[in-house]
Formats: structure tokens, C-alpha cells, sequence
């Protein structure tokens, strides 16, 4: 019994990430895609003129949310994201809001957001080959990205933002 | 019966190693564009699926060489399949089928024991009504999603209820409706299958195999048992507009596919019947397209490009099927 201890204490040590890491089922309750990968990295830019990227954000769980003003469920959508990033933005969530569109069209896509009622700013990217990826399948779009940079799932199409299981999904990225 | 199993599996044994080592992919479990453009697609998420399918026999084979007669025989199925699907989870779906069945024959033929035929153009019937109800469960047990696509496998496990009726006569009166224009088998039969996709930006490519195990039913008077069947497709599918989950335009997507059925002798009283079973190969183009979050409507036509008849027997021309599905 007390080896027993020992060697579980041993290997405790080394055990802390993992015993935080978002186990896949929390994915699928929350009704989003289980994936495994590595984000690759895209440019962003704000209505500053401000570029980052997804590298940068390491260390914070990410909400990376692809969207069009041509898309009716993307402006339907932008009002329940607006909660989860009201609920979560003081417990180390990040909602990155991008535009798919051309980034001069920016400052409209931002006002577009703020009339319905979105505080989380909107960012536009470089529309090259490694960005489209992300958004292949069309928009809204919308990927979990833990604070090690790995998307862990994705909504394609609306989020179901209101449901526990999204929220559940969302503290535990953040906690991790 | 054999060898199309063989080939069957190959089929799928190929697409295997594509979906494990295949660069990443976009899903196709999720969403509207796998609602049944193969023939044997089934569905996610909770809708309902109204099909409309046309199928006329006309041309007489006997095995893979087509027969001409002074007279030619015709019998014409339409089908009007609801569906209703339900998922429990992200993994499991149960689908419910009820077929609505209209079935013609206008011109019968008859093989005499010499193998030979011929058509007796005064026999004619119709049966109208309720076929046999199917219930399937669909269980993805695999699903790699990545940023590029998706790949998914399912199993399928069903059943099909005896509830057409199976004692339809010819407008004479005088004789029973052939089996396979009864509108039910009278059989209770068990359904086994697996499903897989895998998805690359705008290309899907989908295989489907599905297996029938039928038990003993009616026919007319007779106790009739179908052989077992296999129905199995390969269908790829490109989108070639709009966007799967946005909402500016339907998406539409163009496919073409590859399906077949394979159906083993009949038996009847316990003989069976040699002029029954063999094999069928379509070559089916498509059209689907979905448009917003709800609907999806789909064409597909179905040229029968190969047969293999046991026997002497009329075999299928084409097929015509066209459907709408709404997701709540």
C-alpha cells in the first residue's frame, strides 16, 4: 500500500497539465467537433492597424470565432457570443471575432458588430491560403483554442452558446 | 454471393487506409450534406425526409446477356419513403421508415422450364399501399475531425417489420402478384451495415454498405423467403457553390456514384426458385442542394449499367429519386 503511494505521488508530479486538460467528452457535450491539432497561425489586425497572432495568445484559453456581415446565422449568432465573452472575458477567455471579409471593410464589420450588441472586438485577417483553411466550410465558424495553442473543437455553423455544456467546455479551457 | 462480398469489402477494405493516413479533412457527420444522396446515406441530427422514388423493369436478362422477346414485360414501382431521424448524442441517430408503395405490372413473363420466356401482355395488376417498415440505429464509432475536413465510420443495425401486405392480385382476379410486386415481404427481416465519409474542403467521397437478412414470409399463398441481399455505393460528391454552414446562397452540390445490389435465389414453399436473385449496377448522378439551416432537396437518376440475373428474369432500366429533408 505505501509503494502504492509512492509511486502514484511520483508520477503525480508530473501528472498536474494533464489532470486540467479538456477531456474529449466535455467537447462533444458542449455539441462541437473533437479536434487534435495544432492552430496554425494566421495574422490578425485591428481597426488600429494592430497585428498579432494566434502564437501570441499563448497562455489564454481562445474563443476564435470566423464570421461574414453576408452571413444571416453569423449576425444572429454575434448577440449569444456577446454573453459568453460577458461571462468569461474576467476568467482568462479570449473571444477573437474575425472577419472574413477584405480588412478595409473593417471599421463597417465593427459597427455591424456593435449593433448587435457585441463588445469583443472585431479583427480582420490576411485572406491567404493558411487563413482559408479555417474557414473552408464556410462561416460562422467557430474553434476552441487551449492555452497551449490546440484547437480542441470547432462549431461549424451556429454555437449552442446558451447550453451548459458550451459553458462547461469554456471554464474548463480557462482553468486548464 | 460470395465473390460480391469479396468485392464489397474490398471496396471498403480501399477506402480504410485512405481515411487513416488521409491529410486532414471537413466534416460531414454534422451536417446538412450527408442527408441521402447516395442511396444509402442515413442521416444526423433530428429531421424528417420525404423521398420520392421511380423504378421501371422492362428488359429481360438471363445472366449478364440480355434476352429479346416478340413482347416486352414492364413493371413499375413508386415509392414514397418518410423518413423520421432522431439523434441521441453526437454519435447516435435512429432512423424510422415507413414506404407508401405503388406497384404496376403490365405484361408478365413467364419462364418456361427450358429457360426459355415469354410475355403474357394480357396479365396485368397494381397494388397500392403501405410496405414494410424499417427502424435503423447508426452509431458513428469513428470521427476524426481536423481544420481541412473530416472522416467518419458508422455502423448500422435495423430491422424490417411485415407490415405490407403481401396477397395483391391481377385486375383478373385469377392469379397472386409476383413477390417482388406485393407491397409487403411478409417477413421480418434484419438489416446490418456500415457507413463511412470522408470530406476534403469541397470533395466528399461516401461508401456505404448495407446487408438484408430476411427470415420467412408470404408471397400470395406461398411461404416466400427473399435470398439475402447486399446494397452497397460509393459516391463522391463536390460542392460546387455556396457555403455549407453560411447562409448567403445554397450550397449545391453535384454528385456521381457507383451503387449495386446483390440478392441471392428466392425460395418459395421451400424450393427455390431458380429465376431469381443476382446482381445490379447503377451509375447514379445527383444534385443536391441545401439551402439555409433546415431544408435540403436532392435529384439523383440511376442507370442500371450492369446486370448479372440468375436464370431468366426482367431486370431493372433505371431509377429516379428525388427528396426533400428538413432538420428541426
Amino acid at each position: 500500500m505505501k509503494k502504492t503511494i509512492l509511486i502514484f505521488s511520483v508520477f503525480s508530479v508530473f501528472l498536474p497539465g494533464l489532470s486540467h486538460a479538456v477531456d474529449t467528452k466535455t467537447v462533444e457535450l458542449a455539441g462541437a467537433q473533437v479536434l487534435n491539432e495544432q492552430a496554425s497561425d494566421i495574422v490578425m489586425m485591428d481597426l488600429a492597424g494592430h497585428t498579432f497572432m494566434i502564437k501570441d495568445l499563448k497562455g489564454q484559453a481562445v474563443i476564435l470565432h470566423f464570421w461574414a456581415s453576408w452571413c444571416s446565422p453569423c449576425r444572429e449568432e454575434l448577440p449569444a457570443l456577446e454573453k459568453i465573452h460577458q461571462e468569461f472575458k474576467d476568467g482568462g477567455l479570449t473571444v477573437l471575432a474575425v472577419s472574413i471579409e477584405d480588412s478595409a471593410d473593417l471599421a463597417k464589420m465593427t459597427g455591424l458588430a456593435a449593433s448587435l450588441g457585441a463588445t469583443f472586438p472585431v479583427y480582420a485577417t490576411r485572406r491567404d491560403a493558411d487563413a482559408g483553411r479555417y474557414w473552408s466550410l464556410g462561416v460562422p465558424v467557430t474553434y476552441f483554442i487551449d492555452k497551449n495553442g490546440g484547437i480542441i473543437g470547432r462549431f461549424i455553423g451556429e454555437g449552442k452558446w446558451s447550453e451548459e455544456g458550451v459553458k462547461r467546455l469554456v471554464r474548463k479551457m480557462a482553468a486548464e | 454471393m460470395k465473390i460480391l462480398l469479396r468485392i464489397s469489402f474490398a471496396i471498403l477494405a480501399s477506402f480504410f487506409p485512405a481515411l487513416v493516413f488521409a491529410p486532414a479533412a471537413s466534416a460531414c457527420d454534422y451536417c446538412l450534406i450527408s442527408q441521402g444522396i447516395s442511396p444509402l446515406e442515413t442521416f444526423s441530427g433530428d429531421g424528417l425526409r420525404v423521398n420520392q422514388r421511380y423504378t421501371r423493369l422492362t428488359r429481360v436478362y438471363n445472366g449478364t446477356n440480355r434476352v429479346k422477346l416478340d413482347a416486352s414485360p414492364k413493371e413499375e414501382h413508386w415509392t414514397t419513403d418518410v423518413t423520421g431521424f432522431y439523434s441521441i448524442g453526437d454519435s447516435v441517430t435512429i432512423l424510422a421508415n415507413a414506404p407508401y408503395r405503388k406497384t404496376r405490372l403490365d405484361g408478365h413473363l413467364h419462364v418456361h422450364p427450358d429457360g426459355t420466356g415469354e410475355v403474357h401482355t394480357d396479365m396485368k395488376g397494381a397494388e397500392t399501399g403501405l410496405g414494410d417498415v424499417s427502424v435503423i440505429g447508426r452509431y458513428s464509432f469513428f470521427k476524426k475531425h481536423t481544420l481541412d475536413g473530416s472522416a467518419t465510420v458508422a455502423g448500422l443495425i435495423g430491422i424490417k417489420l411485415p407490415t405490407g401486405k403481401t396477397d395483391g392480385r391481377t385486375d383478373d382476379g385469377m392469379d397472386y402478384l409476383d413477390s417482388h410486386l406485393q407491397l409487403g415481404s411478409g417477413s421480418t427481416d434484419f438489416l446490418v451495415g456500415v457507413s463511412a465519409s470522408r470530406s476534403a474542403d469541397r470533395l466528399t467521397l461516401s461508401a456505404n454498405v448495407l446487408g438484408s437478412i430476411p427470415t420467412n414470409g408470404k408471397a400470395g399463398a406461398a411461404t416466400h423467403r427473399f435470398g439475402n441481399m447486399l446494397n452497397y455505393d460509393l459516391t463522391a460528391k463536390c460542392r460546387v457553390s455556396g457555403n455549407v454552414s453560411g447562409a448567403s446562397k445554397p450550397a449545391v452540390f453535384l454528385s456521381l456514384g457507383v451503387n449495386g445490389e446483390a440478392r441471392g435465389r428466392e425460395k418459395e414453399d421451400g424450393v427455390t426458385l431458380a429465376n431469381s436473385g443476382g446482381h445490379t449496377v447503377y451509375l447514379s448522378p445527383g444534385v443536391q442542394a441545401a439551402a439555409g439551416r433546415h431544408w435540403t432537396l436532392e435529384l439523383a437518376y440511376q442507370q442500371a449499367i450492369y446486370h448479372n440475373l440468375y436464370g431468366t428474369q426482367i431486370g431493372e432500366d433505371f431509377r429516379t429519386t428525388g427528396g426533400v429533408t428538413y432538420l428541426f
